[in-house]
């Protein structure tokens, strides 16, 4: 009976009350991907209506185009940290324990 | 993001060089006008453009400033006096006042417009072409 008792000087596992500590950086990192990931919609939806605008005459072509632009370098700076979240883990999930 | 500080930039002198040619399409196009709304032949507009603070940016060289057309102003010297009494608009002693525009000129800034609106797009492709360089950094 005695061994079912925790024993002394040992603390029970408090679940993930002590993990979520430490990752403050995850969250962070979290909510930047999410940031981006918003940044990057809204910078496409500007350019779909400013394309729509230009097709109805109420922008400048050329207004279109850049916000177009906009969306497709923003695009490609999401995958390029994404791709580089991706590759740290798998390197971390290669790690010979 | 700054990346795209220099694109703004650049798409408000692209704005402008496209009015810019708006108002010379008008001019050239009012070559012969001899009335209009306001009365007396048409006169020859051309654009006033202004440097404007972009007030969204905050950077260590200061507030860059693009530019606007601010006004589009009209020029009512030198209109042509021409005799044709046969004309419906022609005065007492059969002259007829047409518009002060010079198509030669016209096709000077038409030009000039152009080669600006060109150069506002390389600035375009140049820092586009940084910006994925930029990006690629992170390959291979």
């Amino acid at each position: 009976m005695k061994i079912m008792g925790p024993a002394e000087g040992l603390v029970p596992p408090q679940g993930t009350q002590g993990l979520e500590k430490t990752p403050a950086s995850r969250q962070e990192f979290d909510s930047l991907l999410g940031q981006m990931v918003d940044g990057v919609q809204k910078l496409a939806q500007d350019g779909d209506q400013k394309i729509a605008g230009s097709m109805l005459g109420k922008e400048e072509l050329h207004e279109a185009m850049l916000s177009l632009e906009k969306a497709n370098l923003s695009l490609k700076l999401l995958l390029q940290v994404r791709n580089k979240m991706i590759e740290a883990y798998q390197e971390l999930s290669r790690m010979q324990v | 993001m700054s990346m795209f500080k220099a694109m703004d930039l650049s798409a408000s002198g692209l704005t402008a060089q496209r009015q810019r040619l708006d108002v010379i399409a008008e001019n050239l196009a009012n070559l012969n006008t001899t009335r209009t709304a306001q009365g007396g032949p048409y006169k020859r507009k051309s654009v006033v453009m202004e440097a404007r603070p972009a007030e969204d940016f905050d950077s260590l060289l200061g507030s860059p400033e693009k530019v606007e057309v601010v006004q589009i102003s009209e020029d009512s010297k030198g209109l042509r006096p021409e005799y044709d009494p046969g004309h419906p608009d022609a005065d007492q002693d059969g002259n007829v006042l047409y518009p002060n525009i010079n198509p030669v000129s016209e096709m000077v800034h038409l030009m000039l417009a152009s080669r600006a609106y060109e150069a506002n797009v390389a600035v375009l492709r140049t820092g586009k072409a940084m910006a994925q360089k930029a990006l690629e950094i992170g390959r291979g």
